[in-house]
């Protein structure tokens, strides 16, 4: 190569993709940084946070009121909206469990505020994207939260304390475990919850018997879940990133996912994938999908007794 | 100040910085800048996951390069199966892609064609050495292979790419 035809090559790569704008991915990014269950280094270090952003939130909220009158501040000073990890109850052949589903809500550098909006995405106005999935808590329930290095404190609503009319009592019992695993999954952190009503810790909560604190159980999670795509994405890209998570349900944690494609007129696609560590992902070719709408469903591929506890998503190619 | 801490302030530093640049260097690899973008979002979070482990915190940089390197690779290991797996099953007709994405230039899209076509080593040479501009030693460092190797990947890719020089010359060659 001639110093000059290096000259040349370089402007050819660096030309061939001048003009691709990678999205921000950046909220994407520390939210999945952010949650490692198990590390209680990494709750110091969130707790540490906690109390620093809070004295930063307290500042800005003074330096909104003075300026209300103008304008909102700069786009910059304002946290994006992120998605957050929020959980429902969806029946399986093994009883009522846990999913996941990824929600935007408006971003706060606060962590109460981020835990009080994604559990207030719990509440069925808001409710699950998925057909599938459904909640116990009404309309109301979450009235404030406040974060402490000791845990987080939900303060319930009237509303929230009786057991709720024309829901089956299973479902209900995970309702509790449903805010738990919601708040921790806001925060990033698996603190204990405590439930009170007006600063009293309550011992009953949608008529079902809480212990003062109440700590995370994973299983009570679903066998397979599949957190991407979102339900109801609409996708123009010619790949499609598909990933999700597997809770054991017995000693023996599945090794692959099955999964299946249809579209409107039937199945198009099927097969399996590897499980790596509680994770799995596979990326769909899009390119020959004619627009229109999609499911996807994944399950256990190795555990018949939950093969039925299938998690779906439906998806639109553009 | 924690690992953590310095973990979460440094990745963020790298995103600033260098995030453009990486998926750019991954598009070139791969070619579907969605898919550039997973993998080098995996990328960061993988770095950040080892933060603690990484000997010298001023080679993180290397690291996520080497890492959005390896990944492209392996994701095109993977597109093959996934693609052979579902043409198999396809069942029902398809229409073709109604808005199938068109570079604005053709040149564009002819030069990411000719690197996919390219032995998977000698396209991984050409880019880092061409997008990234790195040196001879820093090339093999990052692909794992000696520098003899680098040299001889280079000049068989370059010398595959050579039509494109001609037959669609640079224009206004003002860059």
């Amino acid at each position: 190569m001639s110093p000059d035809e290096d000259a040349r090559l370089h402007d050819l790569f660096h030309d061939a993709v001048r003009e691709v704008t990678p999205a921000d991915r950046l909220g994407e990014i520390r939210r999945r940084t952010a949650y490692r269950p198990g590390r209680s280094r990494r709750r110091r270090a969130l707790v540490v946070l906690a109390a620093g952003t809070a004295t930063a939130a307290v500042v800005g909220i003074s330096a909104l009121v003075g300026t209300l009158r103008h304008d909102a501040p700069p786009a910059a000073d304002r946290p994006k909206p992120y998605p957050a990890a929020v959980y429902f109850v969806a029946e399986t052949p093994i009883g009522p469990r846990l999913y996941r589903e990824f929600q935007t809500v408006a971003g706060s550098t606060d962590p109460a505020t981020r835990v009080l909006d994604a559990l207030q995405r719990m509440e069925t106005g808001a409710g699950p994207d998925d057909p599938d999935y459904r909640t116990s808590w009404p309309d109301g329930s979450f009235r404030s939260v406040s974060v402490d290095d000791a845990g987080i404190t939900i303060e319930l609503a009237d509303v929230a304390v009786p057991a709720p009319s024309g829901v089956a009592r299973d479902a209900v019992a995970l309702s509790v475990q449903q805010a738990v695993h919601t708040a921790d999954a806001a925060i990033g952190s698996p603190l204990p919850v405590a439930f009170e009503q007006d600063g009293v810790p309550l011992s009953e909560v949608l008529g079902v018997a809480v212990e003062p604190t109440t700590t995370r159980l994973t299983r009570v999670e679903a066998p397979v879940n599949i957190s991407d795509p979102a339900e109801g994405l609409v996708t123009g890209a010619r790949w499609l990133s598909v990933r999700g998570q597997v809770t054991p349900v017995a000693a023996e944690r599945p090794a692959r996912v099955a999964y299946e494609l249809s579209s409107a007129t039937g199945t198009i696609g099927a097969g399996d994938v590897a499980v790596e560590g509680q994770s799995w992902s596979m990326t769909i070719d899009l390119a020959d999908y004619a627009p229109g709408s999609y499911t996807l469903k994944a399950w256990s591929a190795d555990d018949p007794t939950v093969a039925e506890a299938t998690d779906t998503r439906t998806f639109v190619v553009r | 100040m924690s690992h953590e801490y310095d973990a979460d302030a440094a990745i963020e530093r790298l995103y600033l910085d260098h995030w453009d640049q990486l998926v750019r260097l991954s598009v070139l690899l791969v070619r579907d800048t969605g898919q550039a973008e997973e993998i080098t979002q995996d990328a960061y979070v993988e770095l950040h996951r080892r933060w603690a482990r990484l000997d010298d915190h001023d080679r993180a940089l290397a690291y996520l390069r080497q890492t959005v390197v390896n990944r492209s690779r392996s994701a095109l290991r993977h597109r093959g199966v996934v693609q052979r797996h579902l043409a198999r099953q396809h069942v029902v007709d398809v229409a073709p892609p109604a808005d199938e994405p068109v570079l604005a230039d053709s040149r564009r899209q002819q030069v990411l064609d000719a690197l996919q076509r390219l032995p998977r080593r000698q396209r991984e040479v050409l880019v880092l050495r061409y997008y990234l501009e790195l040196s001879e030693a820093e090339i093999a460092e990052t692909l794992g292979i000696s520098r003899g190797a680098v040299k001889s990947h280079a000049s068989r890719g370059s010398a595959a790419l050579r039509p494109l020089l001609g037959d669609n010359d640079l224009k206004g060659g003002d860059r």
